[in-house]
C-alpha cells in the first residue's frame, strides 16, 4: 500500500484516526495502530509481514538480553550477532542476487542466485532495529519491556520508507502520547503538502524521466538529455521529500513528533551541506554508528582518518540504496567530493563568490543523480555522452521548447519550491502585523487552512484517480 | 494568544478534513459503481475475485487498488479535471505533442531463455538492440510511432525467415508479408527528420530473402489507399482494412481471388479508445476515438483455441469474437495457438505466424484454406517445425509490421518456437479479459477445465 493511493487516503487512513482516537487507553491505541500497520505492510506482500513479526520478536528479546549483559564481553557479543543478524536478513534478501551476479563474473561460473523479493520497508525498519539494539548496549535507552509497544516502534506504518527514526528519539510518545490538536492540526497540513509533492511533482516528473531517460540516448538531443536528468534531479527530491513529509505529518496526527528529513538539499553550497540536508536522518545514522566509530579507530591517522571514514561510510550509504554498483559508485562520488571539500575545496568556495560554490553543488549533485538513476553503467556512459554533445541528433529539436513551454508553470512551480519558500512566506505572515487576521486563533485563517488543505487534497486526487499503482521511489528499499 | 480560540479552530480543521476523507469512502460504498467510463471509452475495473494465491502472490491487492481508483466517486469529473490541469501546466494546449516511452510492447518471456537456439547468423549485432520506437508523437487526433528500425535488425529478420526456408524448402511455400506503420504515410512531412523511412527497411527485408520465399508487396497496395481507413488513430494497431489490402496483396503472390469487402456483412464497434490512450493519457486521443469495423467471413468454419499449459487441449472460440471490446473482437486476443477447420474443401493448410498485428489479417484466410493456423509467436511452445511438418501445412505466412520486424526480441521470438522448448508459459492477458465475460463460450470451457 502507498500513502498516494486512493485506497490509503480515502479507506485506509480515516478509518485509522476514527479506530485510533475511539480509543482513550494508551495500550488500545498503540493495538491499533499495531494492527493498522501489519494491515499496511500486507496489502500487496501478506508472506512478508511474518518476518517483521519474527524480526520484531527477536530484537525484542535480544534488547533485553543485551541490556541484561551490557557491560561484559558477552553483551558485546550478543549485539554483535543481533546486528549481524539483523544486518544479514538484509543482506540475504537485498544484495545476494547483486552477489551471485558478482561471483559469476569473477570466477566465470554460473550460479543461480535465490529470487525472494525484497520485503516492503525492511531496509528502514533493519536500521531501526540495529540503531535500537546498539543504543541499548551503549545505555542510551533502557531496553523496551512491553513487546506490544516494541512491536509498535518497529512496524509503525508512517516510517515504511523513512525518516529512519531512532527509538532514543521517541521513548516517551511510545509510551504516552497525549491529545494535542495543534499537532494534529499542523499533521494534516504536512501531509497534504507532501501529498501534493508527491503526485502533483514528482510523478509528472517522473513520466518525463520514463520518457527521456528510460528510452535509447541514442535517440535523444542533447538538450533533451539534460532536461530528462533534471527532471529526475526534480523527481527524486519531492518523491522522497514529499513521503518525508506525509510521513511526519502521519506522525503528528497520532501524536509522533519525527526528526525533519530534508532541509531544502538544494540550496546547499557544497556537497557536505547537501548530506546535512539530504535525507537527514540517514545521514545522521551513518555517522553516529558508522562515521563516528571510523573516525575513532583510525584516529592516529590524523585527517587520514576522516578522509578513509568518509569514503567507507559514503560507498556503504551508496550500497545501501541498492544492490548495484551504479548505487556504489555514487556513494562514492559523495564521499570522494567531501574529502575534496575537506582538504581544499571548501576554502577555495569559501574565497570567491557564493553563486559558484551553488552552481557547483548544483552541477555535482545533478551529475551524481545520473550515476543514481542508471544501474547498468553502459547505458550511463552513453547518456552522458549525449549530454555532452556526442548525439547524432540536431540539438534544439522543436521537441524541446514544445514540451517545455507545455510544462513551464509547472517548472516553475517545482524550481521554486526546491528553494525554502514555504518558511519564509509563513514566517513573514506570521510576524507582520499587517496580516494579524491571519494570526491561529483568526477564523479566517482556518478557512485558509482548511481551503489550502482540501486544495492540495483534491488536486492530488484528481491526478491519482485513473493511474495506476505509482510506487514511491524509495519504496524498493 | 487566544489558546483556546487556536484550539477551536484547529479542531474545526481537523474535523472538516476527516469528515472529507471519510465521506468519499462512505460515497465509494453507498454510491452505484458504472461498468464504463464514458469519459475514456473503457470497461472500468470490476471487484477481484479472491484467490489465496493471488493474495499471498499481492495480485489481489493490487487489483483492489485498481477497483477502487476505476471506481472512485465523481471518477468522470476528476478525471475531467485532471486534463484541465494538464492543460493549465503551460502556455495553451499545442495541436501536437511527444511522448517518448520505452518500446511499447513488453518482451515476452520467450525472448531470452537459456534454450535460446539463436545462432551466429541472426545474432543481433553490439549496439543493436531492442529499441525501434522510442516515443509517440500526437498529432491530427492521430498517433504515431516514431520508427528506428536498423539495417542489422532488417537482415536479421530476414535470414531467420531463411531459416525456415532452409529447414522447409520442399515442404512449405513460404510468405513474408512486412507492413509499414501509420507513420509511413500520416507523419507530417515537417516531422520527417524525427523518425526512419520505412520503405527502405521493408525492401531490405525482402530483396535479403532466400529465392524460395515469396516476398508480399502489401506497402504498394496499402499506399494505394492511404486516404482510407487504414490505421486506428489511438491505438499502434491497423484496421480490418488495412489487413483487407494485406490480405489482397498477400492474393496476389498466392494466386487466390480475393474477397470481395462488398460480399461480406460489415458490422462496426465505434467509440474505442486504443492503447495509444492507455500510454499518453493525451485527452486529444479521447476527442477522435476509433471505430473497430469487422467483416463477418462467409462460410461454415469452427475454430478452436488452444492456450492451457500444454497447448493441447483445445477450447472452442470464434474466428471474430463479437463481444470482444474494441480490438480484441479479432480472434478474441492473442492466444499460442488457434485452429480453424473451415468448409473449404481443398485439402490445403496454412499457418500463420503473427504477433497482435496479424489478428484482423488471420480470419480472411479462412475463405481459402482447409485448415488455419494461426501461430502466436511470443507463446507458441509446441516446436514450430514439427508442428509444421506432422499437420501437413502446404503455406507458411509470416506476417508483421515494420516495428516490430525490427525488434530484437521478435526476432528471437520467430527463432526459437522453431523447436519444442520447455519453458513456462505465458498466459496471454488479453485472452483472461474473456475470463469474467459471463456469455463467453471460453469461459464455460475454461470453468469445467478447473
Amino acid at each position: 500500500m502507498l500513502f498516494s493511493s486512493l485506497a490509503f487516503l480515502y479507506l485506509f487512513l480515516p478509518l485509522n484516526i476514527v479506530l485510533y482516537y475511539l480509543f482513550k487507553n494508551k495500550v488500545y491505541r498503540n493495538i491499533v495502530l499495531v494492527l493498522f500497520s501489519f494491515i499496511f505492510y500486507a496489502w500487496g506482500q501478506p508472506l512478508w509481514v511474518t518476518l517483521l513479526l519474527m524480526t520484531a520478536v527477536a530484537d525484542y528479546f535480544l534488547g533485553r538480553l543485551i541490556e541484561k549483559h551490557s557491560g561484559t564481553s558477552s553483551g558485546k557479543a550478543i549485539l554483535f550477532l543481533s546486528v549481524a543478524f539483523n544486518i544479514g536478513l538484509l543482506v540475504f534478501l537485498k544484495y545476494s542476487g547483486f552477489l551471485y551476479e558478482n561471483i559469476n563474473a569473477l570466477f566465470s561460473v554460473s550460479l543461480e542466485p535465490p529470487s525472494y523479493g525484497l520485503p516492503l520497508g525492511i531496509s528502514f525498519y533493519t536500521f531501526r532495529s540495529v540503531s535500537y539494539l546498539v543504543d541499548v548496549h551503549r545505555k542510551d535507552i533502557k531496553a523496551e519491556t512491553s513487546f506490544l509497544d516494541f512491536l509498535m516502534f518497529l512496524s509503525l506504518y508512517h516510517l515504511v520508507a523513512g525518516p529512519i527514526v531512532r527509538y532514543s528519539e521517541i521513548p516517551d510518545q511510545i509510551k504516552q502520547r497525549s491529545f494535542n490538536i495543534h499537532h494534529i492540526s499542523s499533521g494534516i497540513n504536512r501531509f497534504c503538502i507532501g501529498l501534493f509533492k508527491k503526485v502533483c511533482i514528482a510523478n509528472i516528473a517522473g513520466d518525463f524521466v520514463a520518457q527521456y531517460m528510460g528510452g535509447d540516448p541514442r535517440l535523444l538531443t542533447t538538450e533533451l538529455s539534460w532536461f530528462g536528468l533534471i527532471m529526475f534531479t526534480i523527481q527524486i527530491y519531492f518523491d522522497f521529500s514529499g513521503y518525508s513529509d506525509m510521513a511526519i505529518g502521519l506522525g503528528r496526527i497520532f501524536g509522533f513528533n519525527y526528526a525533519e528529513n530534508f532541509n531544502y538539499p538544494y540550496i546547499s553550497r557544497s556537497a557536505t551541506e547537501f548530506w546535512r540536508r539530504w535525507h537527514i536522518s540517514l545521514s545522521s545514522f551513518l555517522r553516529d554508528y558508522l562515521f563516528t566509530p571510523l573516525v575513532l579507530k583510525f584516529r592516529n591517522w590524523g585527517k587520514s582518518s576522516a578522509i578513509i571514514a568518509t569514503l567507507i561510510t559514503f560507498t556503504i550509504c551508496g550500497l545501501w540504496h541498492g544492490p548495484s554498483w551504479n548505487y556504489i559508485l555514487w556513494g562514492f562520488y559523495f564521499g570522494a567530493l567531501i574529502s575534496l571539500e575537506l582538504l581544499f575545496l571548501k576554502k577555495f568556495f569559501a574565497r570567491i563568490p557564493r553563486v559558484f560554490s551553488h552552481v557547483y553543488l548544483l552541477f555535482s549533485a545533478i551529475m551524481g543523480w545520473s550515476l543514481f538513476y542508471f544501474t547498468d553503467l553502459s547505458h550511463l556512459w552513453n547518456y552522458l555522452g549525449v549530454m555532452f554533445g556526442n548525439s547524432e541528433n540536431a540539438a534544439f529539436h522543436f521537441e524541446f521548447f514544445t514540451v517545455l513551454k507545455a510544462n513551464i508553470f509547472w517548472l516553475i512551480i517545482a524550481i521554486v519550491f526546491c528553494m525554502p519558500v514555504y518558511p519564509f512566506v509563513e514566517k513573514y505572515l506570521m510576524t507582520h502585523s499587517k496580516f494579524a487576521f491571519l494570526q491561529p486563533s483568526s477564523l479566517f485563517k482556518t478557512v485558509v487552512v482548511i481551503g489550502f488543505n482540501i486544495c492540495l487534497l483534491l488536486l492530488a486526487t484528481s491526478m491519482l484517480v485513473g493511474k495506476s499503482y505509482n510506487a514511491f521511489l524509495y519504496m524498493k528499499f | 494568544m487566544n489558546r483556546t480560540g487556536t484550539n477551536k479552530n484547529e479542531f474545526i480543521q481537523v474535523v472538516v478534513f476527516t469528515v472529507v476523507l471519510v465521506v468519499f469512502g462512505i460515497f465509494f460504498f453507498a454510491m452505484p459503481h458504472k461498468a464504463i467510463s464514458f469519459i475514456e471509452k473503457r470497461k472500468l475495473s470490476v471487484m477481484p475475485v479472491f484467490s489465496w494465491d493471488n493474495l499471498s502472490k499481492g495480485k489481489y491487492t493490487d487489483s483492489l487498488d485498481l477497483f477502487f481508483a476505476d471506481n472512485f466517486p465523481f471518477r468522470e469529473n476528476f478525471v475531467e479535471f485532471a486534463f484541465q490541469l494538464k492543460e493549465a501546466r503551460g502556455l495553451g494546449a499545442e495541436d501536437f505533442a511527444f511522448y517518448r516511452t520505452p518500446t511499447s510492447i513488453k518482451p515476452p518471456k520467450c525472448g531470452k531463455t537459456k534454450r535460446d537456439t539463436l545462432d551466429d547468423s541472426s545474432r543481433v549485432k553490439d549496439g543493436e538492440g531492442d529499441i525501434v520506437n522510442n516515443w509517440i508523437f500526437i498529432c491530427q487526433g492521430r498517433a504515431l510511432q516514431m520508427f528506428g528500425g536498423t539495417n542489422g535488425m532488417a537482415l536479421a529478420y530476414a535470414a531467420t525467415i531463411n531459416k525456415y526456408q532452409a529447414l522447409l524448402k520442399d515442404k512449405v511455400t513460404i510468405y513474408n508479408i512486412v507492413v509499414p506503420t501509420a507513420t509511413e504515410f500520416y507523419l507530417p512531412k515537417e516531422y520527417l527528420r524525427s523518425t526512419v523511412q520505412e520503405k527502405p527497411n521493408i525492401d531490405l527485408i525482402n530483396n535479403n530473402l532466400s529465392s524460395g520465399v515469396r516476398a508480399v508487396d502489401a506497402y504498394s497496395e496499402l499506399l494505394a489507399h492511404k486516404n482510407e481507413y487504414l490505421y486506428l488513430k489511438t491505438d499502434h494497431h491497423w484496421t480490418v482494412l488495412g489487413a483487407y489490402y494485406a490480405y489482397k496483396a498477400f492474393c496476389r503472390s498466392a494466386g487466390f481471388t480475393p474477397l470481395a469487402l462488398n460480399s461480406m456483412v460489415k458490422k462496426s464497434k465505434p467509440n474505442y479508445i486504443g492503447s495509444m490512450y492507455d500510454f499518453t493519457h493525451d485527452k486529444r486521443l479521447l476527442d477522435s476515438p476509433d471505430t473497430v469495423d469487422y467483416y463477418i467471413i462467409p462460410g461454415n468454419y469452427k475454430t478452436y483455441d488452444y492456450y492451457t499449459a500444454n497447448q493441447k487441449l483445445a477450447v472452442r472460440s470464434q474466428l471474430l469474437v463479437e463481444y470482444g471490446w474494441g480490438y480484441g473482437v479479432f480472434l478474441g486476443g492473442d492466444f499460442p495457438l488457434i485452429k480453424v477447420e473451415t468448409g473449404v474443401k481443398n485439402g490445403k493448410s496454412v499457418l500463420l505466424v503473427k504477433n497482435s498485428y496479424g489478428n484482423p489479417f488471420a480470419p480472411f484466410l479462412a475463405a481459402h484454406y482447409e485448415n488455419v493456423y494461426i501461430v502466436g509467436y511470443r507463446y507458441f511452445n509446441l516446436g514450430l517445425i514439427n508442428f509444421i511438418i506432422d499437420n501437413n501445412v502446404n503455406d507458411l505466412i509470416f506476417l508483421n509490421c515494420s516495428m516490430l520486424a525490427n525488434a530484437d526480441w521478435h526476432i528471437r521470438c520467430i527463432n526459437n518456437i522453431m523447436y519444442y522448448r520447455n519453458v513456462p508459459i505465458h498466459v496471454p492477458k488479453d485472452s483472461l479479459k474473456l475470463k469474467h465475460d459471463k456469455d463467453s463460450i471460453i469461459t464455460k470451457h475454461v470453468d469445467s477445465l478447473k
